[in-house]
């Protein structure tokens, strides 16, 4: 586990991840340290970019064909609040 | 939804998000009229807990304020940005909670009634349009496939978690994963054209 998240973060540092990690960035799917990684890859990586951003229509897809379901009352009162509190 | 119509909604966002990096409270009244429900309902379907599902939505709102200055249009649509938040905060909030060792969703509850109606169920708040597209895609995967979107997106399960759990190499499940998510990418992309020259996302 730990020589495949090494090797992992040493061939990123020269290549492209492969598809299937950019599924799982995705998908909040790989160890934080990847997920990390990856999204700095995704800053200088225009090609990987345009992948990303195909998947995150797909991501964003299946977050909607969750049942909608009415959140409860107060709750931009209560987020309001915490504003104030925590400027 | 038409192509139009989301144009404008994601310009709608973007002005709100303007005026929230201003400190405009009214603005964050807006868009939580437009996201509240779709955050909440992603959190709860992830959860299955309305008092954490209500803390993650109250935390995405709240890190949406903090850190609007960050967000950029270009880089993608409001939509995406807090949906991804949603879905991070909400999967991380489930593994804690894993890890503290109480209730877990597991595969098992696929077979509840409430999830499993996840990919069936009509839903308010979206549009027909959008929801007509999600069903036909969703419904479109087969069986196998369908179970690891779920596993993986709203359970929150590694690739080899998922392969234990199934009891199948890790190697079949990322091979299943890959076949659905690029199906589903030709959908979400350009549906329209998708409906058109794909037969199995046709009505």
């Amino acid at each position: 586990m730990l020589k495949t998240l090494f090797h992992k973060l040493l061939s990123w540092s020269h290549t492209c991840p492969c598809q299937e990690d950019l599924f799982d960035f995705v998908l909040d799917g790989l160890p934080s340290k990847l997920q990390g990684r990856v999204r700095k890859h995704l800053a200088e990586c225009e090609s990987c970019r345009d992948q990303v951003k195909d998947f995150a229509w797909v991501s964003e897809g299946i977050a909607l064909s969750a049942d909608q379901v009415e959140p409860p009352h107060g709750l931009c009162d209560k987020v309001k609040k915490r504003i104030r509190q925590e400027p | 939804m038409d192509k139009e119509q989301k144009a404008e909604a994601r310009e709608r966002d973007r002005l709100l998000v303007e005026r929230i990096t201003k400190g405009d409270e009214s603005a964050l009244d807006e868009l939580m009229a437009h996201w509240s429900r779709p955050v909440y309902s992603l959190a709860l379907r992830i959860l299955g807990n309305p008092s954490q599902a209500e803390e993650v939505t109250q935390d995405v709102f709240f890190k949406a304020w903090k850190s609007a200055a960050v967000f950029e249009d270009k880089r993608g649509a409001f939509s995406s940005w807090i949906l991804t938040m949603t879905h991070h905060a909400a999967i991380d909030s489930m593994r804690r909670s894993r890890t503290r060792g109480s209730a877990v969703t597991t595969l098992l509850d696929t077979q509840n009634p409430v999830v499993a109606s996840s990919f069936a169920a009509p839903r308010n708040g979206i549009s027909t349009w959008q929801k007509m597209k999600l069903d036909q895609a969703l419904a479109s995967l087969p069986q196998k496939q369908k179970e690891v979107v779920e596993m993986a997106y709203f359970d929150g399960y590694t690739r080899e978690e998922m392969a234990k759990i199934l009891k199948e190499p890790v190697g079949t499940v990322k091979t299943r994963l890959r076949d659905a998510i690029l199906k589903l990418s030709n959908v979400f992309k350009d549906p329209e054209a998708a409906l058109q020259s794909n037969k199995e996302f046709r009505t």
